[in-house]
């Protein structure tokens, strides 16, 4: 996403040529990435092609004395332009490179219709025949010295997952980057070309059913296929809480109580225990048990309440759900849920494929609204970006809501998600309804279960955490320095006193309520950290929970909308959200 | 079976050869990067409820199409002999 980056990596290779550039080109779901991080080691990017929202990954490899420009092309079926991802494919293609073109050896058939059109490129080119080790379970054979000459480029047969074949690969690529490029196919049928190759080399065999072929039919049925959505989808939620928790239980809170907890009483005793400055880095004493200590939850200074909401609180679980939902999408399970789903989303006015973006959300709302990108249109956008910035609570806020509601029961926290859930609903339906732009169906690929790889989830995973640290960790310390700037002027007892009384007559809560959810715009957690001390009833914390996440999201999120949306549409956005939340809180009064 | 039936209106397990696309010359292209092309037999395996998306094989690839899609997808039905489980190429 650094601006640099995107520039380097749609550079042509250099002047003399000996560092070429390595194009990785393939269809979607094909263990492109997992090529790419075989390839590649630490120092990846993730760059948007410039003038586009479409990203790509950016590394490199040993070549020779040097190190060679790896680029993940975004996964394509063709070089038509018919999209956004195959457009770029066909603008990166156009600086040239050597392209490694990754084909899924058990679906030779769809792969190779873009192999034939990339060699119409007259570009040096080499085949990874990737998925290799499945061919086998899947009694079909393929006579790869045949396919070599028959396409007139080498063709590797590769296992990525497993690393086989992975130095076959680099070292054609180095065979063919610096030799005579092939001769550029002419453009001709290449469906009546392809159905010869197909012909030549390939031979089906009659195979069993295995166990991966029941779990296929079991998650595409909608008898069964529903039922096990809900099933991987609880299980997922459960997993990222047990992850989450124990992170939190026994890594971080020890690691703050017993390392940070002395350096930071030092710096008190040595700041005086109080002033401008102390109340700025360390915060305030509270009062716990009868005891005035320093409290890492309430104390709210930059180096105890900042630092510990980020990594004690939030860290543990937004890597636990990158974790889970980087599993989810190397299984190959997230286009399922987006077929299931697609009637449903439609109603939204969405495609089923927005559930991705509205799932990275429950993480942070930040990469989920940067992750509406994928969708096709401005307009689907503006309603997934409004959906998750109003309805989908992150894994802070739900870390935060099941800590205060916890005690009170597993109903109340329920009734949150109930609440929250039904909303959506209507702000969906509304949004559906008000717009009459056609939204076009989708056509999907539903790939075959994978066995994901540890390296690649791992790469996933620290580049999705690199960013929400440069995204939204900053914030967060802006948001609590705000606070406490705000906070010695008296602003907010001004704020509580003026729009206290308002809180009682419309929702049914405390005045000081008022103060926690002006809060709420800079940090929903800290936010309902403040309602803490306020000992509210079960259901009015659960009327303020809900007004919390629907209310203005955090002010990381606010910056991306800015960005991604423009302010024209930021601005209906907001306004739909006070309306949705002022309708919300007095419906929720007058019900419950 | 039925003479110049469309995509969407299959059976589970039913198997048909598409005889032609109706259609923007986008989709058209789409479809044929998917490997749904004229001549080609596919399988529909499952379709999602009240007019949702349905499902499909084609040359080893499932492919999820809007219904609206399968309205333009003439096939040329075969029968239903992939519900079994037997597997053979055209």
């Amino acid at each position: 996403m650094t601006d640099e980056r995107a520039d380097a990596g749609v550079a042509s290779s250099d002047d003399d040529g000996r560092m070429p550039r390595v194009l990785l080109v393939g269809n979607p779901n094909v263990g492109k990435s997992v090529v790419f991080s075989r390839l590649t080691g630490v120092g990846t990017m993730c760059s948007n092609y410039p003038g586009t929202t479409v990203e790509f990954l950016e590394g490199s490899m040993r070549f020779g004395d040097g190190r060679a420009t790896v680029i993940d092309v975004p996964g394509t079926y063709g070089l038509s332009a018919t999209c956004p991802a195959e457009d770029v494919a066909c603008k990166i293609l156009d600086d040239g490179g050597v392209i490694v073109n990754v084909v899924d050896a058990t679906n030779l058939e769809r792969n190779l219709a873009l192999t034939l059109q990339l060699r119409q490129r007259g570009l040096p080119m080499v085949v990874a025949l990737n998925l290799w080790d499945e061919t086998r379970h899947r009694g079909i054979q393929i006579d790869v010295e045949r396919l070599s000459e028959l396409l007139g480029v080498p063709v590797v047969p590769t296992s990525a997952v497993a690393g086989v074949g992975i130095k076959d690969l680099v070292a054609a690529v180095k065979g063919v980057a610096y030799s005579e490029p092939p001769e550029a196919l002419e453009p001709g049928d290449v469906w009546c070309r392809l159905g010869t190759i197909i012909e030549e080399v390939q031979h089906l065999e009659d195979r069993r059913h295995t166990w991966r072929d029941v779990l296929e039919d079991i998650s595409i049925k909608p008898i069964t296929g529903i039922p096990f959505g809900i099933f991987a989808l609880l299980t997922a939620f459960v997993t990222v809480r047990f992850f989450g928790e124990t992170i939190i239980t026994y890594v971080m809170e020890p690691l703050f109580e017993t390392l940070w907890m002395p350096v930071v009483t030092a710096l008190s005793e040595a700041l005086g225990g109080t002033g401008f400055i102390h109340n700025l880095l360390v915060g305030s004493y509270v009062v716990i048990d009868g005891a005035r200590v320093l409290d890492f939850a309430q104390s709210f200074g930059l180096l105890t309440t900042g630092l510990f909401v980020v990594f004690g609180m939030v860290m543990p679980y937004v890597t636990a759900f990158y974790f889970v939902l980087g599993l989810m999408e190397d299984i190959g399970y997230l286009p399922r849920l987006a077929l299931l789903l697609d009637r449903v989303m439609h109603r939204l006015g969405l495609h089923g494929y927005a559930v991705i973006p509205i799932l990275l959300a429950f993480g942070c709302n930040v990469p989920g609204i940067l992750a509406t990108r994928v969708l096709d249109t401005r307009r689907e956008r503006f309603i997934a970006a409004t959906l998750i910035s109003v309805g989908v609570p992150c894994a802070a806020l739900q870390a935060m809501i099941f800590a205060l509601l916890g005690p009170h029961g597993v109903q109340y926290i329920l009734l949150v998600y109930g609440i929250l859930a039904i909303v959506w609903f209507v702000l969906g339906t509304v949004l559906r309804m008000t717009s009459r732009d056609f939204l076009p169906e989708i056509i999907l690929e539903i790939p075959s279960y994978r066995r994901p790889s540890l390296r690649t989830l791992w790469q996933k995973l620290s580049m999705r955490l690199r960013g929400f640290f440069r995204e939204a960790v900053p914030v967060v310390f802006l948001g609590v320095l705000v606070i406490d700037l705000i906070y010695m002027t008296g602003a907010f007892e001004l704020i509580a006193r003026l729009a206290g009384p308002m809180m009682d007559t419309l929702f049914g809560l405390p005045p000081e309520s008022a103060l926690a959810i002006a809060v709420g715009f800079l940090r929903k957690d800290v936010a309902i950290g403040m309602l803490a001390p306020l000992n509210l009833s079960a259901i009015q914390l659960v009327k303020s929970s809900v007004m919390l996440a629907l209310t203005f999201p955090c002010i990381a999120t606010y910056a991306v909308m800015l960005r991604e949306l423009g302010w024209i549409d930021t601005l209906k956005a907001t306004g739909l959200m006070l309306v949705i939340a002022l309708a919300t809180g007095l419906a929720m009064n007058f019900v419950l | 079976m039925v003479q110049g039936s469309v995509l969407a209106t299959l059976g589970d397990g039913e198997r048909a050869v598409i005889e032609s696309v109706q259609g923007g010359v986008q989709m058209q292209a789409r479809l044929e990067n998917m490997g749904l092309r004229p001549g080609k037999m596919v399988t529909r395996l499952s379709a999602m409820p009240s007019g949702g998306p349905i499902m499909v094989e084609c040359g080893g690839t499932r492919v999820a199409l809007g219904r609206g899609i399968a309205q333009h997808v003439s096939v040329r039905s075969v029968g239903a002999s992939a519900a079994t489980g037997t597997e053979s190429n055209e």
